[in-house]
């Protein structure tokens, strides 16, 4: 298992709802293929350095997670594909995750700051037994984290704000 | 163009170590737009080491972080003249 980091630009006319959709969407793709979201960032729309595919405004999503080399190609491939992305660039940041080992360790992690939040979720999926704790936090951990990533979009409304400022000094 | 007068014709502002080496807490990374901006020119392109004072290893990953900033729109490749 190796550690990647997509960068994704996605049109200027993108709702959040569609931000919701396409994070959705690959969140599954990588759990399909037995990988796993570490994290997904929402940088919000910030001004592009130069034009692409005509537009200078672009959102920027980050996402970093686990996977086989095949589940790469495969986003890399779907990124292409869909017509709202603009760019995107990928990056491995870690060679050799042992996936079991990185779960554990961010379960204990979850479940320090969150503990009533990681129970309400486990009593949901009822499916996980409450006898290996170090399977389950780590896929609720990332459940929880999306819509809340997605739905911060006053926060970003501030850095293109300082990007453009920056640029005409 | 002036004729080189001396030994002392040219002289440029140069960093003496790496800042880098000098603070670990920098973190040489695509995504630090702010930090890499100080290391290229107004036209946008790199600084090179001579002026930039960065040592061999750490200016090769600057160049490979900005490159990567490049792709993703978050520098520029160049800057047109105005």
């Amino acid at each position: 298992m190796k550690r990647y980091e997509s960068v994704v630009i996605l049109g200027p006319d993108v709702s959040d709802d569609d931000i919701r959709n396409f994070t959705e969407r690959y969140s599954n793709l990588i759990r399909q293929t037995g990988g796993e979201i570490i994290k997904i960032e929402d940088w919000g729309f910030k001004k592009l350095a130069y034009k692409v595919n005509r537009k200078d405004k672009g959102r920027y999503i980050l996402l970093d997670y686990v996977g086989l080399p095949v589940l790469l190609n495969e986003m890399e491939r779907q990124f292409k594909i869909s017509e709202e992305v603009i760019r995107f660039l990928s990056v491995k940041t870690d060679d050799n995750v042992d996936l079991e080992a990185f779960k554990a360790q961010a379960a204990a992690k979850a479940a320090m700051p969150e503990a009533p939040v990681e129970e309400a979720a486990k009593g949901e999926a009822a499916e996980a037994p409450p006898a290996q704790p170090a399977e389950a936090p780590p896929a609720e951990a990332t459940a929880t984290l999306t819509p809340e990533e997605t739905a911060s979009t006053p926060e970003p409304e501030e850095q293109p704000a300082a990007e453009e400022k920056k640029e005409q000094e | 163009m002036n004729a080189p007068r001396g030994p002392k014709r040219r002289t440029f502002a140069r960093a003496k170590v790496c800042r880098f080496c000098a603070d670990s807490s920098l973190r040489m990374d695509y995504k630090e737009v702010d930090l890499l901006r100080g290391f290229i020119t107004e036209r946008g392109k790199i600084i090179p080491r001579r002026i930039s004072g960065c040592c061999a290893k750490h200016q090769r990953q600057l160049t490979t972080a900005i490159k990567r900033a490049r792709n993703i729109a978050l520098l520029p490749f160049t800057v047109p003249r105005r």
